[in-house]
């Protein structure tokens, strides 16, 4: 054999090598990013069927424009009030206490974290909005966790 | 064996390694959204053998601002429940969870387990509370939010 040969062989030796490595790490990268997305959609996904609540009651006060509604969490995950949307009628309540307040009530609570809505705890969300009579109307309230739920009302 | 095998080789085991790895990743993330699954149904499921009724509400005039609700409440579903986390609600104004407002009794003389809220077992709810309107409406709610309401007058 040749020094030619042999030189080529090396250089086809380290090329081949070089590519395959590069396969390797591409791989590699490829694994790590796929497994990372699966992973938090996985969460979230977990997140979201763990999470539930129960409307219990909602009322309208004429004199002072308020709606008050009471909910329950009825699910296992602990949720934040100040990621709490409220709609009504497909309309967004600015998450501001001019528009509504969210209060953990404190004799449905053993925990020291009021801005924590933990399960079996009730919220007591008050809304500033005149709302029209003899009409239906509908309200959502979402969670962090992509969790919503619905229930009509009319006053 | 040549070089180039031995390092195919090993490109192999890295390959063989990685895929094994992402494989195990997602059948935990599989196992975890099956344990999610099955924590939702255990909780439906709950909450579909959970139901109460409202059999009767009897109001009371007591003093100035104070009137006396009674409320009985039969389990009419399969759950035992808590009646300590039971809610009520007289014309959509929540009472709080405390003797001056409210109190809770199961009215069975043989109860099976006194501090639940058995099936069949019915429950008397003292509201103490001034109502101003003729016409009024009670909600009372258990701990898988599952309600009742009854309409009554004074």
């Amino acid at each position: 054999m040749g020094a030619d040969t042999v030189a080529t062989h090396l250089i086809l030796f380290i090329a081949v090598l070089a590519i395959a490595t590069g396969l390797v790490i591409g791989i590699k990268n490829f694994s790590d990013n796929a497994e990372s997305s699966i992973k938090e959609k996985g969460d979230a996904i977990n997140q979201q069927i763990k999470t539930s609540l129960a409307i219990e009651v909602i009322s309208y006060n004429n004199d002072s424009k308020k709606l008050n509604v009471y909910a329950r969490n009825i699910g296992k995950t602990n949720l934040k009030i100040d990621q709490i949307d409220i709609y009504i009628n497909g309309q967004r309540i600015p998450r501001n206490t001019d528009n509504r307040t969210i209060t953990v009530l404190e004799d449905t609570t053993n925990s020291n974290t009021p801005l924590v809505w933990n399960p079996n705890e009730l919220i007591e969300i008050i809304i500033n909005k005149e709302m029209d009579e003899n009409t239906i109307n509908e309200l959502t309230i979402t969670t962090q966790y992509n969790f919503k739920k619905t229930e009509s009302f009319s006053i | 064996m040549g070089a180039s095998n031995i390092i195919s080789f090993v490109m192999l085991f890295f390959i063989i390694i990685i895929i094994i790895s992402t494989t195990l990743m997602i059948y935990s993330t599989i196992i975890q959204s099956n344990d999610a699954i099955n924590e939702k149904q255990e909780k439906n499921l709950l909450m579909s053998q959970t139901s109460i009724k409202i059999t009767n509400i009897t109001y009371t005039y007591l003093e100035e601002d104070k009137d006396l609700i009674e409320i009985f409440v039969k389990n009419v579903g399969s759950k035992k429940l808590n009646f300590d986390e039971t809610e009520v609600y007289i014309n959509g104004i929540r009472i709080p969870r405390d003797t001056n407002n409210r109190t809770i009794n199961i009215i069975n003389e043989n109860t099976i387990n006194p501090q639940l809220w058995d099936p069949n077992e019915i429950i008397r709810i003292d509201v103490f509370m001034d109502i101003l309107d003729e016409n009024n409406y009670a909600i009372v709610s258990t701990e898988y939010g599952i309600k009742h309401n009854y309409f009554f007058s004074n």
